[in-house]
């Protein structure tokens, strides 16, 4: 009971603490960032030109403003070098914006010399946390350099931050506004105003002096960012509900079998007088002390998973969403409550049920045996009906409702059906099975099947909670297997050159334009494709915007979305005017279809583009908008181009050769063949669902711990009757037949029956779950290699949890048992 | 002479504005601190001949500089106003080049404050700013010979030039409905203070400022108080200092007086006071005659009858008496308001005072500054 217990409380305490210390350092470099801004003044790829802070402050007496530049940088100490979010600041600005720099601020400035905050107005000077000081081993007033792409810069570090009181510092490098614009190559441009407005109508007049700005809503705009790491924070709790649901079938289990255990004790009390409160509650106590010491046990293995959990989820949302230092697993109380709370809760049911039946029962039938099964044996029909109208209505909410989280529900409410409907399942199946020829032959002949029968009653719930687990297993494992396929083909079809090339630090960093110049004449290129991507609010929701130039014989490599329009006419479409593709998550995220129009904040002000279709992607950061670049061109001031694809008439190694003398003089650059890039991205992929499988894993193994206290109890149970048939003649090998044959059975009934819930169950996460998370369509496809693993999997954990009991029962001494039984 | 305690408790925050009497505050560390303060800086030490417009606006090569102005106004019911507007340049440390093509390098910063008092009101209305001297938000330039002085939009704007300049000086704060929209109008030649604008303060004679003033001017236009406006007339007073180090280690704050008298004269007095409580030699005296001409005159005796205690806690002599020895004549001080303390970054007490005669009446108006309480 403990350690089933423990690990069911340790799988759900891990997850959680992992997701809210990720969420947190998300909020606190988001708050860092945003600060108490209401509002944001934006412009296009290049920024906001820096007059217009100006003008705000002394034409317009805006004082609610502040000035950022922002860009990623690596720094470099002599212990190393990370890539660190630069924040430039006006610290004259900052007071009322961002409460950490408050003690940095000049005029705010309390325990420390102003005169040390106004170092920062020195050019070429950084403030950075502690923690990153000591990791990168810099010293206050020690040089450090700064790469920005290609170029180094000197700096100096003249302050550390505490980054257990200030966190935000622990990734971010703080400096004065000239000199991040210096480092960023930002002259002249404000990477955005961060403005704090109560009123729309304060707005109004910024909005009708400047006609080419964008003011954001920086609520909305931080929310949208949040929602995108919502979903993905949300499947790992829905993980570690299931994970929770197995261990309150394990939990049940446990606490049921060590009632039923001592039925006979308790009809023995019930004689010797005790009443059936004083039983009650005598039981109840017992479960309550065992789970907490469970509980207790539990928490702590799941602080030490916990910290590994975290690492996982830090590592998806850095592949997925953006740079995110997660370096503190944070325990908040609430968090502890909850998950006790849980905890405690389902040991109570658990127990409630086999105590007050214990309770309830004359005293002489607590003795025996049979009365138990006889009752048990009548609750199923009753548990299997409960079961299929949970189901049935788990089905309509699916099918009713938008939301994810009714999706949870909906599936959550499926698995349970399903799970009570296993126990009848099992009984029929027995019956089966002791009609068919094969289970009456052989030494210890029918009696495997016939006294699995006759002990359904604990027998049930450790198969219940094994097929669980096996269908959870299933259904991401085929969940899993689905969209594998659906990316790797998304690959083949996107990745229609042989050749990439981009900038080796960051796809923002514009290609040397003599470069494309000398790439357009490079011989034995068939097409081209050129593509410019920077960030863009559409709708205030950040996105990507892709802009693509297509020449020679280049495949398009977008795959659109079936739509009322034909694919070619799509195209034709998008081709001409303010016209544009969005990405199948943008689409989702937004609500918007083909044939819309949305607001896309360029360098010219908001421009209203219609969507000519929506095209299938499976990022999961910023959706993607993506033009012609003639049209980016006429709306931006960027003629940029971030990335080349090429395309060759021979096979690739050619390419490269050709390639390789052009690309010498600019070793900045990166070469990719379209193999690696796809190679890459199916090792991102794998990475990222390395948590899932983290988590399938805990989950079979509350399984396996259930069979096995299962299993455990049972043989202890049964020791007389073994003992018995020991001094009948079974030798003890045959009875470890017994044994195993008996959970070889158990295991096989509880993988295939966990095979129809696992279908469905990554049914709903392919069609509803993940589509309602991240607006990713994939195909559905059940592969039988899965269906076989499962169910292998599942005889194998229950062989597994029978070997040491069986072992005990082959070895133990039929006259002592005897004696004492 | 006045203004630079803010300045050197601006650059040294952390012993000022602690809520604690300044004189507890380790005087010689502040100074430890400053250390080499005014390596690579300009320094006034010895007097230098005046050019204008130029010295209008602002001397990058010195440390510190400020654009004063005080004045006494009343509106056209009687009610009497003081105001106070002062723009602070600092340099953070010595020019150099530009490293970089950001209009945003600098190392200098200005700060300015502004504060009404109304003599109905409990309290003074003051009003403070910061702004890096760059990218256009802060400065002092000379547009067509004429200086324009301004953080953000606030502002000191010349509108002519000659013997007698004229000003307009406009500064609002929205949120409190404060706001100033004076012009105003030299009725004297500007002061050169100390010797021909070299004012030494201590032993060190480059412990010193450039300093002149404009005594006397006419104020026209309205005052802003609580969101209602009011037309007012009057007269100020406006300083103008620039200088790298001005102070010895144990001065610790000063008393300073601008009083301007009904029958055209203005006496201009300071006391800085010592760590041992005395003061220090290098106060001084000075008065402007009906004429415009200056005569430095002995410092005058000071006897306070009153003092105020802040809510800040700070202890200020608000009420008192000035004695001359040279002419026998007596002036009593009184504040319009007794809070006229700006509880700003910088912690003083700046206020309208009225001056009146052993008989109790009226003989002119001014302005006191303590520091340093």
């Amino acid at each position: 009971m403990l350690c089933g217990l423990a690990v069911g409380v340790a799988v759900v305490f891990s997850v959680d603490i992992a997701n809210q210390s990720a969420k947190r350092a998300f909020a606190l470099s988001l708050d860092a960032v945003t600060g108490r801004a209401t509002h944001q003044i934006t412009g296009g790829a290049a920024g906001v030109d820096e007059t217009v802070y100006t003008r705000l402050r002394r034409d317009l007496g805006v004082r609610r403003s502040a000035p950022i530049v922002e860009g990623a940088i690596t720094l470099r100490g002599l212990a190393g070098r990370e890539t660190l979010q630069l924040l430039g600041v006006d610290l004259f600005a900052e007071p009322m914006f961002r409460t950490q720099f408050q003690s940095l601020a000049p005029m705010n400035n309390a325990g420390r010399s102003a005169r040390e905050s106004l170092a920062l107005l020195e050019f070429g000077t950084v403030i950075i946390g502690n923690s990153t000081a000591a990791r990168l081993g810099l010293e206050i007033n020690q040089a450090a350099s700064v790469n920005v792409t290609d170029s180094q810069y000197d700096v100096r570090l003249i302050n550390v931050v505490d980054t257990r009181r200030q966190p935000a510092f622990d990734s971010m490098v703080m400096t004065d506004i000239a000199t991040a614009q210096w480092l960023l190559g930002m002259e002249g441009r404000l990477s955005r105003i961060d403005l704090i407005a109560e009123r729309e109508a304060d707005l109004g007049l910024i909005r009708s002096t400047f006609a080419d700005i964008a003011i954001t809503d920086a609520a909305r705009r931080n929310n949208a960012l949040q929602q995108m790491t919502q979903a993905f924070h949300t499947n790992l709790v829905a993980m570690s509900l299931l994970a929770l649901l197995v261990g309150a079938f394990l939990i049940y289990n446990t606490v049921t079998l060590s009632v039923l255990q001592r039925r006979l004790l308790f009809g023995q009390l019930r004689v010797a007088g005790v009443d059936r409160v004083g039983l009650s509650v005598a039981v109840l106590i017992e479960v309550i002390l065992f789970a907490l010491a469970g509980i207790a046990l539990g928490l702590i293995l799941g602080y030490a998973l916990g910290g590994l959990l975290l690492h996982l989820v830090t590592r998806t949302i850095n592949d997925l969403y953006f740079t995110l230092q997660v370096r503190q697993l944070d325990v908040p109380l609430f968090i502890v409550i909850k998950v006790t709370g849980m905890a405690l809760f389902t040991a109570l049911v658990a127990a409630a049920v086999p105590s007050l039946e214990a309770a309830r029962s004359p005293p002489i039938t607590l003795t025996q045996r049979s009365s138990l099964e006889h009752k048990t044996g009548r609750w199923l029909p009753r548990l299997a009906v409960a079961g299929l109208v949970g189901g049935v209505v788990g089905l309509i909410v699916l099918l009713i409702s938008t939301s994810l989280l009714m999706a949870f529900v909906a599936l959550f409410l499926i698995v349970v059906g399903y799970s009570l409907m296993i126990p009848i399942c099992l009984r029929w199946l027995v019956a089966l099975s002791d009609r068919l020829p094969f289970t009456g032959t052989g030494a210890t002949g029918q009696y495997p099947m016939r006294s699995l029968s006759a002990s359904l009653s604990r027998m049930a719930v450790a198969v219940t909670a094994l097929a669980v687990a096996v269908s959870a297993t299933a259904g991401v494992g085929i969940m899993i297997g689905s969209f594998r396929a659906s990316v790797a083909d998304w690959l083949d079809q996107t990745l229609q050159a042989d050749v990439y090339i981009r900038d080796g630090e960051s796809l923002d960093n514009p290609l040397p334009q003599e470069f494309v110049d000398t790439l357009k004449g490079i011989p034995g290129s068939d097409g081209m494709r050129l593509m410019r991507v920077f960030d863009a609010d559409i709708a205030d929701v950040p996105a990507r915007v892709m802009a693509l130039q297509f020449e020679g014989d280049m495949e398009r490599g977008l795959s659109l979305l079936p739509a009322d329009v034909a694919v070619a006419d799509q195209w034709q479409a998008w081709s001409k005017g303010d016209s544009l593709f969005i990405s199948e998550p943008l689409a989702w995220q937004l609500a918007a279809k083909a044939g819309q129009t949305l607001p896309v904040l360029t360098d010219s002000g908001v421009v209203d583009f219609t969507v000519a279709g929506v095209f299938t992607d499976y990022g999961a950061g910023r959706g993607l908008i993506v033009m012609p670049m003639a049209t980016m061109q006429r709306h931006w001031a960027d003629r940029a181009v971030s990335s080349v694809g090429l395309a060759f008439d021979s096979d690739f190694k050619d390419g490269v050769a050709r390639l390789r003398p052009v690309v010498k003089r600019w070793p900045q650059l990166l070469i990719r063949s379209d193999r690696e890039i796809r190679d890459l991205s199916m090792q991102i992929f794998d990475q990222t669902f390395a948590i899932t499988h983290v988590l399938r894993v805990l989950t079979t193994a509350v399984a396996f711990i259930g069979v096995l206290c299962a299993l455990l109890s049972l043989t202890l149970e049964r020791r007389r009757e073994f003992a018995v048939l020991r001094a009948l003649g079974t030798t003890p090998a045959e009875l470890y037949r017994v044994l195993l044959s008996q959970t070889a059975w158990m295991g096989l009934v509880a993988g295939i029956l966990a095979l129809p819930l696992g279908v469905l169950m990554s049914a709903i996460l392919v069609h509803v779950i993940n589509r309602r998370s991240f607006g990713w369509s994939m195909q559905f496809s059940v592969s039988p290699a899965v269906l076989w693993e499962c169910v292998a999997m599942a005889v194998i954990a229950a062989l597994l949890a029978a070997l040491y009991p069986a072992r005990q029962l082959a070895r133990m001494s039929p006259s002592v048992a005897l004696r004492q039984g | 002479m006045k203004a630079l305690a803010f300045l050197w408790c601006l650059v040294m925050l952390a012993a000022c504005d602690n809520g604690t009497p300044r004189s507890d505050a380790p005087i010689v560390s502040l100074h430890a601190e400053l250390g080499g303060d005014a390596t690579g800086f300009q320094r006034a030490c010895a007097p230098v001949a005046f050019r204008f417009p130029e010295d209008h606006i602002d001397h990058p090569g010195f440390r510190n500089e400020w654009w004063y102005i005080t004045g006494n106004v009343v509106d056209v019911d009687g009610t009497r106003y003081g105001f106070h507007v002062t723009f602070f340049r600092v340099a953070t440390q010595p020019h150099t080049p530009k490293q970089s093509g950001s209009a945003w390098e600098t190392s200098q910063f200005y700060m300015a404050h502004f504060a009404v008092t109304r003599e109905a009101d409990t309290a003074v209305a003051a009003h403070e700013r910061f702004s890096r001297t760059a990218a256009g938000l802060a400065g002092a330039v000379l547009e067509r010979k004429l200086a324009k002085v301004w953080l953000e939009d606030w502002k000191l704007v010349q509108i002519s030039s000659g013997t007698l300049p004229t000003w307009e000086l406009r500064l609002s704060d929205a949120a409190s409905g404060t706001a100033i929209d004076l012009k105003l109008a030299a009725l004297k030649p500007r002061v050169l203070q100390g010797t021909e604008g070299y004012s030494r303060k201590s032993d060190d004679p480059c412990n010193a400022s450039h300093y002149y003033a404009y005594t006397r001017l006419s104020a026209e236009g309205s005052i802003s108080s609580s969101g209602q406006t009011f037309d007012v007339t009057g007269s100020a007073w406006f300083d103008r200092e620039w200088s790298s180090s001005a102070l010895s280690d144990n001065q610790v704050g000063w008393d300073w007086f601008a009083m301007q008298f009904d029958d055209g004269r203005e006496l201009m007095f300071y006391q800085l006071r010592q760590s041992d409580g005395t003061a220090s030699p290098y106060s001084s005296a000075v008065e402007i005659g009906v004429d415009g001409r200056k005569q430095a005159v002995a410092v005058p005796q000071l006897e306070i009858s009153r003092w105020w205690q802040s809510s800040s806690g700070a202890r200020y002599p608000v009420e008192g008496k000035l004695s001359r020895s040279d002419n026998g004549e007596t002036v009593y001080f009184s504040p319009l308001i007794d809070n006229q303390e700006l509880n700003l970054t910088v912690r003083y007490w700046e206020g309208a005072i009225m001056l009146t005669d052993d008989q109790g009446r009226s003989v002119g108006r001014g302005y006191l500054e303590l520091t340093g309480y």
